[in-house]
């Protein structure tokens, strides 16, 4: 069964939220809308349930058009970003809640479902309990148990994680997908602002900015080919470096300029085939994207020389700032004057201030984008 | 935690001995024979306590009579006001509809403004109109219109304390305006609701000046009713002593149990 949402625009007062929104969501997959804060994903989570309507658009599921649908007859089950969880009722009554509404349900039927749910999310033992006496994370626990006992056809999360503290949120990660997935004919939507989240939970994409849709697709995909810099820089974590560049044909070869950090690399043939752009202009102008993970990061020249790694470009440069992200360093470096470069290593260190250090990138692991339009020309997994 | 000093304690016996030494005064002449009030040296106990000046003062002046007429009035007016103030602050808060902003501003001046203004007109269209002189329907009326607002503004802010993403979950079941402020946020709010019938009581109960001059003797409320005591014979003090401890009552009980829920209903916890 697909959900698919057709052209949806809706206004609030006089903003346009969403504009022209197209996407499809298969069953059995987790379709992620990706986007920051403000770019419309809960407004488009609340149009597929039913919450809001669409203000030109339809929303279609299997082969019907649920649009005129009100949200109790749309079989979806919706997880909020605050939980939502009503403080007069113990954790067994919130779950059993969008059961004993409908009053389709005994309460032997009832108590079964609810006991199954609540072991899924290892919550049995709180049923008793009261939302104020939970955890954050358990009170999320429960939230999706109550999405997950009606068994809906549409499972809709509004940033599940975000209210979560670090820890949590990784170890929910996993867990998160196993569950998700447990029944295969669901469809479900996960909207969040994290890249990290999307690509470890979703299967598709969609990246919403500003109500626009701007690249839908697999996720590793999107993530491997943005369509352009706004992709680019939403869809990274930590942030892409960007650089003005150029790309010129001297000497019957290409050479890639990249002017903040005073470097020249002439492009190999790989590159040059895969340019998508018009190569017979002899120059252009571009923006340079090189991912943080994508450096190798040294302490000496000579560290770098008995690393034996070969065709690399270096850099050196001294260290500005750096920051601890999760398990994970991000050294931000100061390269010729003006430039600067921040560097993702894969362990906790500490490192000094105005340390020189050498750092090196594979020449095609990078990003080429037009200046001028910020569509994408080059990635290392372009496929021609 | 700041520890207290002599000098706190001083003080806070000197406030209480203040306000509490009236209302003792009040129960002790309640006690006392017309002698033993004027007796100097003053007594600070009553000699001989008896409980005849009580029933003097319920059946021989129709004091009982006049305290159901005021519980009549205050209950009924309470829930009234509650309900309507109940509807009146879900709607402002969650629905969005034309003069909006205008309403809630024109109920609220309305207790900003000193009742008095309002006698004539109200005697005018309560007696004159409606023919409700000496009549305690006149009276439930009328004290809506200081007891809504009042109502209002504290049922606001408790729903609107109460996130919207609860009346999401509910919607998304299907259940409607309705069914959601009463099976979701009601339960909710309930010590709320409490306060506010319970201070929409004490207004209608101790109300003075609109009851003095809408009613005579039918409907005449325990608040006016004191006036029956001075007589060209003489002031019956006992009895009118009496009378005020009686009437004192629901005012005291009801602020040594809203107490209890004025406190939860300040730190509603929100999930």
């Amino acid at each position: 069964m697909k959900l698919q949402l057709n052209h949806v625009s809706k206004w609030y007062k006089n903003v346009k939220a969403l504009n022209d929104v197209s996407i499809e969501c298969e069953s059995g997959k987790i379709t992620a809308l990706f986007g920051p804060a403000g770019s419309g994903k809960t407004t488009l989570l609340k149009i597929i349930a039913g919450l809001e309507r669409p203000d030109n658009g339809k929303i279609i599921f299997g082969d019907k058009d649920i649009t005129p649908l009100p949200p109790h007859h749309r079989e979806v089950a919706f997880v909020f970003q605050t939980y939502g969880l009503f403080p007069h009722l113990t954790v067994y009554d919130n779950i059993a809640f969008p059961l004993k509404v409908t009053k389709k349900y005994s309460s032997s039927e009832i108590d079964k479902r609810v006991k199954e749910v609540a072991d899924i999310l290892k919550i049995s033992d709180v049923l008793q309990k009261y939302p104020a006496q939970l955890s954050g994370g358990q009170r999320q626990r429960v939230g999706i148990a109550r999405a997950l006992v009606k068994d809906a056809k549409i499972l809709l999360l509004d940033e599940p994680l975000t209210n979560l503290d670090y820890k949590i949120r990784e170890t929910m990660r996993g867990e998160l997908r196993k569950i998700l997935l447990s029944s295969k004919d669901k469809v479900v939507v996960y909207a969040t602002p994290d890249p990290i989240e999307a690509l470890s939970i979703s299967d598709y994409i969609n990246i919403l900015i500003h109500g626009n849709l701007l690249q839908s697709g697999e996720t590793t995909n999107v993530y491997n080919n943005p369509r352009n810099i706004t992709v680019a820089q939403f869809f990274s974590y930590p942030p892409m470096n960007l650089f003005n560049g150029s790309l010129s044909y001297e000497n019957n070869s290409w050479m890639l300029n990249i002017h903040e950090i005073k470097t020249s690399i002439k492009l190999n043939e790989k590159v040059i085939r895969n340019l998508s752009a018009d190569t017979s202009t002899k120059y252009r102008d571009v923006t340079v994207g090189i991912r943080p993970g994508d450096f190798m990061f040294f302490l000496s020249y000579e560290e770098y020389e008995r690393s034996k790694k070969e065709g690399l470009v270096t850099l050196s440069g001294k260290v500005l700032t750096s920051e601890v992200l999760g398990s994970e360093t991000l050294i931000h470096i100061r390269i010729a004057e003006k430039g600067r470069i921040s560097v993702l290593i894969p362990e906790l260190r500490p490192i000094e201030l105005e340390l020189p250090v050498v750092i090196a990138f594979n020449p095609l692991n990078i990003y080429i984008f037009d200046k001028k339009s910020g569509e994408l020309i080059y990635s290392p997994y372009h496929i021609p | 935690m700041k520890t207290i000093t002599i000098v706190n304690i001083l003080v806070i016996i000197a406030i209480a001995l203040l306000t509490l030494f009236p209302l003792y005064w009040l129960i002790i002449t309640s006690f006392k024979s017309y002698i033993e009030i004027y007796a100097n040296p003053p007594y600070l106990y009553p000699p001989h306590p008896t409980l005849e000046y009580y029933i003097d003062a319920l059946y021989k002046f129709q004091g009982l009579k006049y305290l159901i007429n005021s519980s009549i009035v205050a209950t009924t007016n309470a829930a009234i006001a509650t309900i309507i103030s109940l509807l009146a602050a879900y709607a402002i808060s969650r629905f969005d509809f034309k003069g909006k902003d205008n309403l809630f501003f024109t109920f609220v001046s309305m207790r900003m403004a000193p009742p008095a203004i309002f006698a004539v007109a109200y005697y005018y269209i309560f007696c004159s109109t409606l023919g409700l002189r000496d009549n305690l329907i006149a009276l439930i009326i009328l004290y809506n219109v200081f007891n809504i607002p009042i109502a209002i503004w504290l049922l606001l802010s408790a729903i609107d304390a109460i996130p919207r993403d609860l009346d999401a979950v509910a919607q998304l079941e299907g259940l409607g305006p309705f069914k959601i402020l009463f099976r979701i946020h009601a339960p909710i709010i309930k010590g709320t609701i409490a306060v506010a019938y319970l201070l929409t009581f004490l207004n209608a109960f101790n109300e003075y000046l609109f009851a003095s001059f809408i009613t005579s003797t039918e409907a005449r409320t325990i608040t006016t009713a004191l006036q029956g005591m001075v007589t060209v014979a003489g002031v019956y003090w006992s009895q009118m002593a009496a009378l005020g401890v009686l009437s004192a009552l629901p005012g005291i009980i009801i602020a040594v149990i809203a107490r209890r829920y004025l406190v939860t209903g300040l730190t509603m916890g929100m999930v």
